[in-house]
């Protein structure tokens, strides 16, 4: 199943902040996981609907691909949570020039 | 080959490259194609076009693509430019739904040639004009099934007239991805990994099998689906839920639960494959990703279910994060021991394949078929799944489709090690945990193994014996009633004495009065030591009429043991002759002699059936031996069922050979006179000489003999092929060897493996033996009942592994004075009743066809030529010795049988003498307990538990001490036993030592020879030698004449059908043959052919074609037709070349050639220096080979000398070397070398031509000469030459380990043929 992602949804780190990144991630893991009526709450594991191992990879290799870095396969399951998930993926993007370090 | 030029090629990817090894080594596989099959039927007027399978072929290169392999060893896909397709027409007019798929199934196995450029073909089968059954085959080292979704998906939009909606560029993106190579450091940090997590992991399962596993894989399958339920399926998911884990880790969870439980092990390997298409830009990429990774998971019976799934899902995880190693390379990193005849690391399999690109065609890979389906064009394709993808493992569970809400399952499994019916026991089993695990996953996995109350019940009735009304009597009821209906009728003779029924019963009632008289009541125990004779029955019979139980003493047992008996036992007397008499005086005794003739008295109330009738002494662990007690109930349960079974009747006829102090006697004493039939008691002395044995059966027209294993054995070795012919055989005490088994139904009337510990009375069970069915216990006999528990005492699936228990009326009462260990081993399992069982300690398993099979002891009590002992016994007992600080007993298999070893650690300074040790055991225990090799050790080996780890206990040396079994038995014997121990330089060898088990070879075979001939003015020959190889053997040929086997023609190893034809090599004797022939499969004769020269020096051929002019001659005279197996080692192989050559000539069929490492007789493999010195040289090679030694010695050493000198010199050397004896005789070596030196020159001048016929060249891989990689056989094979290197050197190729391999590739290219079974 080829994920329909186009570049006007492309998530982009540089810009990011959480709820962005929540946004988005939700928007992918209704349409991955099929769960148009459900309610996903942020803090749950992702489990807890379903998940299965194709989605879960196909989710990791989509990211990978939009953000252009390397995530591991096993992503999901390394943070099972929308919110675990964004908290991590905002700790790779790269700090603006002039922060403390 | 294909002739079109390639357009493109590029190396293989690495996911590749375990497939192309194993289709390199097995070019039949067709485990590895993939399929895709539907019914295709016409709904319009025409068929559409399928010019689209044509632009399909054109678009994508990987349909056009070669595997061919470079110099070098590297591997290219070559893409053609164009391809056709290949497509194969059938017509399947008349096959019904199930042969169809049969057929399609089988046709779709057969392998695809990586060779030829597009890995896959189609088949049409063609039904009815407008309806079809289409197949795609494709091979998975080009397509995984992602791939294949891919491509279904494109060709069912390009069908329906639309563009492919697949990017070409994406789609043929595979060159790039097998271009990569694997980053050096991630492979390391993943080969760490792997390394880690499988560290001492089991190489292989333990899964119980139904059959032995064949030594070498044939990737043969089949398939048993069936499915779980919608409940249990649910309950998959919602556990997945809430244990944050997917329905794939908690079916995985499942299966390795159950894994775990069937294989009672904790410590699970299962390969699962996965997709390894993690970056989106490969989803669209057509090509071969998938990997498979090996999850080791540790299903303990303690663990909860819920806990597993969290271990899986960390095992999953952290697998997957290391995904991207390729299985071949993990291989590589773990090197694994090798062993063809099962998958390296993990032969279970778990995959769930649940393909989103796969979706739109799920029903094609559901269970059945159906007749709904898309349409298109004017066209509906409709499901008709065909089994695929069999064969790849022993056995592997496929999800991942849902039919109606329940999980589909399929259970691929190799019909060579599973029958069906135990793979569906699995299915059944599988579903009913799963239904029991997601219910209550907060349960240890040992609980959730269990069965429901309606499969244990249907278990328990497996073992259920037949019931049988026994009433109030006993055994006296039924001899009374002979007594008087056949009173003159022979009932039990000996050599001097013969009773009649009456006799018999009168001469009980003597033997009665007389106890009577001497204080023996009822219940009183009586024993007696007397050697075997007919009277032993009357008194017997005696002694239950007057209600008492006898006490058997062997006399051949220590004094002292039977003092401990008598006292134990509280024996009122002991009946014996004055010879045997040497029990301490206390103990009174009745001398036979002291029987006689009285007048009738009224005797007292005869025994009743739950009197005891006898109880017998066996080995005992805590060091002394204990009394089995048993009723006259069970002992007339075991008359009656077996009187039944066996059909014992008036005129059976059977000879007593067991001592009276094993309950086994019982059956031949007085099952026969239940019967009415005949009891002929032999003496000692014949039961352990076959030849009298037989002249005993002879002589009184045996038809019944019972005996254990290893007197069957001495009787089929000892007895001419007809003597058994008439004999019912009954045969029991110890496990029964297959290849015994066969031999006994080949010779005798009916066959019969007996079981039962002494515990139950006799026997327990019994089988029929068949021809073409494995050996088994067969089932439980009359009124008696076993079932199979595992270690929480619970019933297990038929199929598993547990141990037994039995119950019923053969139960004994109980171990005499020893209430702790009768409450231990007989004991009541409150959830089966309240009835007792007896633990036996053995374990078994239910085969398919419902009999019992064993497997072992689950404690340490042995068999020992069946003769039970506890190991802890002797140990016990050594222990007990002066000098000794710690001991383990052991029985170690040698190739001559078992031997019971002592391992011993001494105290420092006081290590005891082995001829004291054995002489102080020998006053305590029976001679069989014994033990006959003694290892002392600094300490004993430990387990990590501290305790002894039996599995590194050393094996005892060759040379150790051996007890005589049997000793000469007159001068001849002796003489050449002398002889074979001078030779061999061995003590106490026993007259049926065979030759070359220890140590002899080729030349001692020789020396030993001209040894006794010279000695003994006999004329044996080293044929004699090969054909027996024993001092027993070799008697026996002088003695009846039949010494001096004839000329060139040496059976190696009789059969039936076409013999394997095998050529001597350059030194003209066949010895070297004996090991290969050994290992040769079938039962196809083995003959060697030496050479004339080696008995008649004039008799020897000068050049190869006239040698092989005169074999032919004489092998026709035993194969008068074609067509031939002919081969050789070294120069026996170009002799095999020539007969092959002559025979072809003569319009005679050739079913092969092989050639053992034999150089091609061409001009350039003469070497420039070849002469006698250089062939000097190899016979000093060769004498050392046998002895493990290399002796290479210089030819130019030898040239500087006279000849004769150069030869003297050899000797001395190889005297020196310790490699022939100081007495070897040099006239006999000098004529050897002549043979040598002829065949030598022979073979120079040997230049034959080329030939079609195809040859097999097995080629010794560590030989340093180099002719070559081929040998330069390149230059003779104008037809197919098949080269294989095996490891060896090109001497130690014949010898073990080495030669196993050689016979294998023997085994598989000529004799042994795979067959598939049909499928039910």
């Amino acid at each position: 199943m080829d994920s329909t992602w186009t570049r006007n949804t492309a998530l982009n780190l540089s810009h990011a902040d959480l709820p962005y990144l929540r946004d988005k991630l939700l928007a992918m893991v209704h349409r991955e996981m099929r769960l148009a009526d459900v309610v996903v709450a942020a803090d749950r594991n992702l489990a807890e609907y379903g998940l299965d191992s194709i989605v879960a990879l196909t989710i990791a290799g989509d990211l990978e691909e939009e953000l252009g870095i390397e995530l591991p396969p096993t992503l999901l399951w390394d943070y099972p949570t929308i919110n675990d998930l964004a908290g991590y993926l905002a700790s790779l993007a790269p700090r603006p020039a002039g922060d403390a370090a | 080959m294909s002739t079109a030029v390639p357009v493109a090629a590029w190396p293989i990817a690495e996911e590749q490259k375990g497939l192309w090894y194993l289709q390199q080594a097995h070019p039949q596989l067709g485990a590895y194609n993939l399929l895709f099959s539907c019914t295709v039927e016409k709904t319009g007027e025409a068929w559409p076009s399928t010019e689209f399978v044509q632009r399909m072929i054109n678009d994508y290169p990987l349909l056009r693509t070669a595997f061919v392999s470079q110099p070098g060893g590297a591997v290219e896909q070559q893409v053609v430019a164009h391809l056709r397709p290949r497509v194969v027409h059938h017509d399947a007019r008349d096959l019904t739904d199930d042969s169809l798929r049969e057929r399609a199934r089988q046709d779709s196995r057969a392998p695809l040639d990586l060779n030829e450029p597009g890995a896959w073909r189609i088949h049409l089968y063609r039904r009815t004009p407008d309806c079809y059954l289409l197949v795609v085959v494709m091979h998975h080292i080009a397509f995984d099934f992602w791939s294949m979704g891919l491509l279904l998906k494109d060709a069912m939009t390009r069908w329906q007239g639309q563009p492919s909606t697949l990017p070409a560029e994406q789609a043929n993106g595979y060159e790039q991805h097998a271009r990569q190579p694997l980053d050096p450091q991630r492979h390391q940090q993943l080969t760490r990994y792997w390394t880690a997590s499988l560290l001492d992991a089991p190489a292989l399962h333990s899964l119980p099998l139904d059959h032995p596993r064949p030594g070498t894989q044939a990737f043969q399958g089949a398939s048993w689906s069936f499915r779980l339920d919608p409940a249990t399926s649910a309950g998959i998911q919602a556990l997945g839920r809430s244990l944050h884990a997917t329905p794939y880790m908690v079916m995985l969870a499942i299966y390795t639960g159950f894994l775990g439980y069937w294989s009672s092990s904790s410590d699970v390997v299962v390969s699962t494959p996965v997709a390894n298409r993690t970056a989106r830009r490969l989803r669209n990429t057509l090509g071969q990703f998938v990997n498979t990774l090996c999850l080791r998971t540790h299903p303990a019976p303690d663990v909860t279910f819920a806990t597993l799934v969290g271990d899986i899902k960390t095992t999953v995880t952290e697998a997957i994060r290391h995904q991207d190693l390729p299985f071949y390379r993990l291989v590589e990193a773990l090197a694994p021991k090798r062993d063809s005849s099962y998958q390296a690391i993990a032969q279970l399999g778990f995959s769930w394949e649940h393909l989103p690109v796969l979706e739109d065609f799920a029903a094609f890979y559901g269970q059945e078929a159906s007749s709904v389906g898309p349409t298109a064009g004017n066209v509906r394709l409709s499901p008709f799944p065909v089994p695929q993808q069999e064969g790849q493992l022993d056995l592997l569970l496929e999800m991942g489709g849902q039919t109606q809400g329940g999980y589909d399952a399929t259970l691929k499994y190799n019909p060579h090690l599973f029958d069906l019916a135990t793979v569906r026991q699995m299915a059944e089993h599988l579903a009913a945990m799963a239904a029991r695990m997601v219910a209550n996953p907060a349960l240890p996995l040992a609980e959730l193994a269990q069965a429901n109350a309606h499969q244990q019940a249907r278990w328990q009735a497996l073992g259920r014996g037949q019931p049988l009304i026994l009433g109030d009597r006993t055994l006296l009821h039924f001899i009374g009633q002979h007594a008087r209906a056949r009173a003159n009728s022979p009932a039990v003779a000996d050599a001097h004495h013969t009773y009649g029924y009456q006799q018999l019963w009168q001469r009980s009632q003597q033997w009665a009065q007389a106890l009577h008289s001497r204080g023996v009541v009822k219940g009183a125990r009586v024993g007696f030591k007397l050697e075997r004779c007919a009277d032993l029955v009357p008194l017997i019979i005696g002694i239950w009429r007057l209600g008492a139980c006898y006490v058997p003493l062997d006399p051949h047992f220590p004094a002292e043991r039977l003092a401990y008996i008598a006292q134990d036992a509280q024996l009122t007397l002991v009946v014996t002759e004055p010879e045997l008499d040497d029990f301490p005086s206390a103990i009174p005794r009745l001398l036979t002699q002291e029987v006689g003739e009285t007048g009738p008295i009224a005797l007292p109330e005869p025994a009743q059936a739950d009197d005891t009738a006898y109880i017998l002494y066996t080995s005992g662990s805590t060091g002394q031996p204990k009394g089995v007690e048993v009723s006259h109930l069970a002992l007339l349960n075991f008359m009656l069922a077996l009187h039944d079974e066996l059909a014992f009747d008036s005129q059976t006829r059977l000879l007593a050979v067991t001592t009276p102090s094993f309950d086994i006697s019982l059956l031949e004493l007085f099952l026969p006179l239940v019967a009415g039939g005949l009891v002929q008691v032999a003496d000692f002395a014949s039961t352990r000489d076959g030849a009298r044995l037989a002249g005993l059966i002879e002589q009184h027209a045996i038809n019944t003999l019972q005996a254990t294993p290893a007197t069957w054995q001495m009787l089929l070795e000892q007895t001419a092929p007809g003597a058994l012919e008439t004999l019912t055989a009954l045969c029991g005490g110890d496990a029964l060897p297959q290849a015994l088994a066969d031999r006994l139904l080949a010779r005798t009337a009916a066959v019969w493996n007996l079981y039962g510990p002494t515990e139950t009375t006799i026997w327990s069970s019994l089988a029929r033996l068949q021809c073409g069915v494995p050996v088994s216990l067969g089932k439980p006999i009359a009124n008696t009942e076993f079932i199979v528990l595992d270690e929480q005492q619970r019933l297990v699936p038929p199929g598993m592994l547990g141990e037994l228990w039995i119950g019923g009326a053969g139960l004994a009462k109980g171990y005499l004075h020893r209430p702790e260990l009768t409450r231990e081993r007989f004991c009541v399992l409150p959830r089966l009743g309240t009835q007792r069982w007896y633990r036996t300690g053995d374990q078994v398993r239910w085969n398919s066809r419902g009999e019992l099979e064993h497997h072992g002891r689950l404690d340490f009590q042995v068999k020992l030529r069946g003769y039970r002992i506890e190991l802890e016994e002797v140990q016990a007992r050594l222990l007990a010795l002066h000098g000794v600080q710690q001991a383990v007993a052991a029985v170690v298999d040698h190739e001559l049988g078992s031997a019971l070893v002592a391992y011993l650690v001494t105290e420092a300074g006081a290590e005891p003498a082995i001829g004291w040790l054995k002489s102080q055991l020998k006053a305590q225990l029976p001679a069989y307990m014994v033990p006959t090799e003694f290892v002392f050790l600094a300490r004993l080996p430990l387990t990590p538990n501290n305790k002894v780890d039996r599995q590194r206990l050393p094996a005892p040396g060759p040379r150790a001490t051996r007890v005589d079994i049997t000793a000469p038995r007159d001068d001849l014997e002796g003489q050449l036993l002398e002889i074979f121990q001078r030779t061999l330089r061995a003590e106490a060898l026993c007259i049926h030592d065979d030759f070359f088990d220890m140590g002899g070879h080729s030349l001692l075979a020789v020396d030993i020879i001209s040894q006794a001939n010279r000695t003994l003015g006999t004329s044996l020959s080293v044929a004699d030698l090969l054909g027996t190889p024993t001092v027993a053997g070799l008697g026996d040929r002088v003695r009846s004449g039949t010494a001096n086997a004839s000329g060139t023609l040496i059976t190696l190893r009789p059969g039936h059908g076409r013999p394997v034809w095998l050529f001597h090599p350059i030194g003209g004797n066949v010895l070297s043959y004996r090991e290969l022939g050994r290992h040769l499969s079938g039962n196809r004769p083995v003959i060697a052919v030496q050479s004339p020269g080696l008995e008649n020096p004039e008799a020897v051929e000068v050049t190869v074609e006239a040698m092989a002019t005169r074999y032919v001659e004489d092998i026709r005279q035993v194969q008068p037709e074609g067509p031939y197996l002919v081969g050789g080692w070294c120069f026996g192989g170009a002799i095999a070349y020539e007969v092959a050559s002559q025979l072809q000539a003569m319009g005679q069929g050739l079913e092969g050639v092989f050639l053992i490492d034999t150089r091609a007789p061409i001009a350039q493999n003469v070497p420039s220096d070849a002469d006698d010195s250089t062939l000097l040289s190899w016979f000093a090679r060769d004498l050392a080979t046998p002895h493990g030694v290399q002796w290479d010695l210089d030819p130019s050493l030898l040239r500087s000398r006279a000849s004769e000198d150069a030869f003297a010199y050899v000797l001395t050397q190889a005297k020196q070397r310790g490699l022939l004896g100081e007495h070897a005789d040099d006239e006999q070596l000098a004529r050897y070398f002549e043979t040598y030196l002829a065949n030598g020159i022979a073979l120079q001048l040997y230049a034959p031509p080329a030939t079609t016929l195809p040859l097999l060249l097995v080629l010794a891989r560590d030989e340093p000469a180099d002719y070559g990689p081929l040998l330069g056989w390149q230059h003779l094979a104008l037809g197919p030459l098949t080269a294989v290197p095996v490891a060896g050197d090109h001497n130690t190729v014949m010898y073990r380990p080495q030669v196993a391999a050689v016979a294998e590739l023997i085994n598989h290219h000529f004799i042994r043929t795979v067959e598939l079974e049909p499928q039910p």
